[in-house]
């Protein structure tokens, strides 16, 4: 146990240093040379205009740029090593502190966005699957098709079009209380519960084949075990690691729809930073979102014993 | 057993159904507005208050004041200074009205314009660069001089610009400012960065009179036009600009909206990526391609009533420097064939496009997606070539990556966002794209140059504005050095019953106006 939890965590921290290795790297092949548009964000405020030889010249100094690659990586690491990010050359505040202020906007949509996908990916999924080939069944998979396929831009439009501007019921955009994160959390949910409820219905079917279903039957068991500790609890196995994966996706944040809506969440932050070269915040985006993908991991690779023993066992 | 199933199954999804719908209904809140406030929904993010680096924001929101400020129709006129003269020729003079009051009650002196000035310009680079000061010196309580670092006879114009605002230095620990004391109609409430939201409430100390409005909220970093569009429509903000440009006529006819178009210093060009270079070393193809774009197809059905088609100068009409007697090259496809044909470029092989030793008239037209109507000005400009046998691809990607292809062959930008008033002064536009040192794409006249040097050390201002006009007619007439397409022009949104919005067009994109109130 000790010590797959030091594999682990050999592994998590791997892929941080990966990870912040390759963006760091990456960032350099973007077009446009960094000290220009930082030079851009820096002394023009606008980035349609020229800086002067000067000016990149002076954050070139300021920056350090011109050093090789190498040492700018080395001694960004060396710091976060000590737990300092740096600061956001746009705001002057600590990467830390820009990340933090986001961080409440980002998980609680995200949350609620997957919270919302159990809660009817799940229950229409093993309706599908016990109605297979039912109008119940072909009713819950087109609507589970036409959520997938729907862009979500254009399913947040739509849906501000009718809850906000016919109905009045929820405000348009902006971040704040309860109301303002409904209509964010139903466009990101929907696509998620389609995905869940499909993914649900398929491998409940594939149980549902099973021997030991049959077995159980045989046997006498009542539907409502049968369905409970055998037929849905392994069913759910796929369908977690399919949560985890789009809680993970959530909470690197959603562009489009952060912006559509206003929300403060991290995915914005992300992009505006990548447009202003802003190393440290962009380097500090990544490595939050590494860590929360690994805890993730971590969270549902603790969750599987729990649901089928024999994982564990290993 | 089927019904077992069925009923838990009922269960959850009475469940899910009672939480989505319980969500909903508790957040049938009235949006209450008090009387006299108003909601800004602004499209760019803010981020701080701090007025080294945001003054720009505080002064389009009224907060923070300059020296001088610029009035609607172009003027320089007095704000925190009473008077200024030149006193040498590097040196000005500024005389401060006494009777300046901050937000906190306490009296303005050159101590505090000293003070803000210099931090400002310690904290935020791009305003040294912008305002020219190399040094300021206070000479009594209510008199200052700064020292310019060339020769400038733009100062008293570079101080209206918002980023030089004047504010007391209340730092907190961490040397920021999270509480912006200043001078203007409304005072700082509270920011909330996590929403990017700005609360500001009357000054009731304010020489000209407390503001009609008792409150204004801004929300900023609303940058998606359709949901601006609808947070407009929803009632949840009273006034936003720039909604997508095909709801114009749409929310015009809606009952409860205002819709504003006002003129703003901005426009839209054809920019060469090499004029150095063939083909557009050659006058006679720049001109080709001036004379190529139907401007006012552009404007009608593109800009659909949010811009004007371009006279041949990219200023803004109205403005003291702009030479208006620019011929300009109106749209007349056989002149732009007649050049092409002098210029050497003829259709040998009969595919419709112009060619000269071998080399077919193949090119890029590079545009950005943030400004909309870019990517449809591009395409409208690559069928009006066509016309004249020019084959051009339109390619949309990010402004920087646009700028590392100004080297290859024939690449052209459309640009928008042209903002000439920046600074109230027509140094600021006019150094940036026609003085040779500046120029991304090699404009070089030996002429230009040396007006605009002149000018710069000119302090006479008719003299000065005429150095400039001799510019202009230069630049657009006899070298076609740039395109100008089309003035873009500012859609301002509100309620209905917000009234009394001035629209000064020097701003970008727009600052309210003390007299607006609530009906």
């Amino acid at each position: 146990m000790l010590l797959n939890f030091i594999k682990r965590l050999g592994i998590f921290c791997l892929v941080l240093v990966i990870s912040t290795t390759l963006v760091f790297f990456m960032l350099h092949s973007l077009p446009g040379e960094k000290a220009v548009v930082m030079a851009k964000y820096i002394f023009l405020g606008n980035v349609e205009l020229n800086p002067s030889n000067e000016e990149i010249q002076q954050v070139k100094d300021k920056f350090d740029l011109d050093r090789s690659l190498m040492s700018q990586y080395i001694s960004w690491a060396g710091a976060a090593l000590h737990g300092d990010l740096g600061k956001s050359y746009q705001s002057n505040d600590p990467v830390s502190e820009e990340i933090l202020i986001r961080l409440p906007a980002t998980i609680t949509l995200a949350f609620v966005s997957v919270l919302m996908s159990l809660f009817i990916g799940i229950p229409l999924g093993v309706l599908a699957a016990v109605k297979q080939n039912s109008i119940t069944d072909y009713l819950c998979s087109t609507t589970a098709v036409l959520g997938i396929s729907m862009p979500n831009f254009w399913l947040a439009l739509l849906l501000i079009l009718v809850f906000s501007l016919k109905l009045n019921l929820t405000p348009t955009i902006g971040y704040g209380g309860l109301s303002h994160l409904i209509l964010p959390a139903v466009t990101l949910g929907t696509a998620s519960s389609a995905v869940i409820m499909r993914l649900t219905r398929s491998s409940m079917l594939e149980v549902m084949r099973q021997d030991y279903i049959r077995a159980a039957r045989g046997k006498g068991l009542s539907g409502r075990s049968i369905f409970l500790t055998h037929s849905l609890r392994n069913a759910l196995i796929p369908v977690i690691t399919m949560i985890g994966l789009e809680f993970g996706h959530l909470l690197g944040g959603t562009v489009i729809i952060e912006t559509i809506f206003a929300w403060p969440g991290i995915g914005r932050l992300l992009i505006d930073s990548i447009s202003a070269r802003d190393i440290p915040v962009i380097q500090g985006c990544v490595l939050f979102i590494t860590l929360m993908y690994m805890l993730l991991n971590f969270t549902i690779d603790a969750v599987y014993p729990l649901i089928d023993p024999r994982i564990g066992g290993n | 057993m089927t019904k077992i199933r069925t009923k838990s199954i009922g269960s959850m999804l009475l469940i899910a159904a009672m939480l989505i719908s319980m969500s909903f209904f508790s957040c049938m809140t009235a949006l209450c507005s008090s009387d006299q406030k108003l909601v800004v929904g602004e499209v760019w993010t803010m981020g701080s208050v701090d007025p080294a680096m945001h003054s720009y924001e505080l002064n389009n929101f009224l907060v923070a004041e300059g020296l001088t400020s610029i009035s609607p129709d172009f003027k320089i006129v007095p704000c925190l200074a009473d008077s200024w003269e030149t006193s040498g020729s590097d040196s000005w003079r500024f005389h401060l009205n006494k009777d300046i009051k901050f937000h906190d009650g306490s009296k303005l002196t050159a101590d505090d314009v000293v003070s803000a000035l210099q931090r400002t310009m310690k904290m935020n680079p791009s305003v040294t660069g912008q305002l020219n000061i190399k040094k300021i010196t206070k000479v009594d309580d209510y008199t200052l001089d700064i020292t310019t670092n060339t020769s400038d006879a733009s100062l008293p114009a570079r101080m209206a610009y918002g980023r030089a605002s004047i504010y007391k230095i209340n730092e907190d620990g961490d040397g920021t400012i999270s509480t912006p004391i200043c001078t203007g109609p409304f005072k700082f409430v509270s920011y909330d960065k996590a929403s990017d939201t700005l609360e500001l409430a009357k000054n009731e100390l304010y020489r000209e009179g407390a503001p009609k409005l008792d409150a204004v909220t801004v929300r900023f970093g609303i940058g998606d036009a359709n949901a601006r569009e609808m947070a407009i429509e929803s009632g949840e903000v009273d006034f936003t600009t720039e909604p997508p440009l095909g709801s114009t006529k749409r929310l015009q006819g809606d009952a409860s909206l205002n819709v504003i178009i006002h003129q703003l210093c901005q426009g839209y060009k054809l920019k060469f990526g090499d004029v150095s270079k063939a083909p557009y070393d050659d006058i006679k193809v720049r001109r080709a391609i001036a004379y190529a774009v139907d401007r006012e197809s552009i404007a009608n059905d593109i800009l659909l009533g949010r811009g004007k088609a371009s006279d041949g100068n990219a200023l803004t009409p109205g403005l003291a420097w702009r030479n208006n007697d620019i011929k300009g090259y109106s749209y007349n496809v056989q002149k732009a064939k007649d050049l092409l044909g002098e210029a050497g470029w003829k259709d040998t092989d009969g595919d419709g496009i112009v060619d000269k030793d071998g080399k077919s008239f193949k090119i890029t037209l590079y545009t950005w997606p943030q400004r909309p109507a870019l990517p449809s000005i591009a395409q409208a400009i690559q069928s009006q070539f066509k016309e004249i046998g020019i084959d051009a691809e339109v390619r949309i990607m990010e402004w920087d990556a646009i700028s590392d292809r100004a080297d290859e062959w024939g690449m052209m930008w459309v640009a928008g966002g042209d903002a000439c008033m920046m600074i109230p002064d027509p140094s600021y536009y006019i150094e940036g794209q026609f003085l040779s040192s500046n120029c991304d794409y090699h404009y070089k006249n030996a002429k230009v140059d040396d007006l605009i040097m002149q000018a710069r050390s000119t302090f006479d201002e008719d003299k000065r504005y005429d150095l400039y006009k001799q510019v202009q007619k230069i630049v657009y007439d006899d070298d076609c050095a740039q395109v100008p397409i089309a003035f873009h022009y500012l859609c301002v949104v509100t309620k209905k019953d917000v009234k009394g919005y001035v629209p000064n067009p020097v701003h970008h994109d727009y600052c309210i106006s003390s007299g607006i109130y609530r009906e």
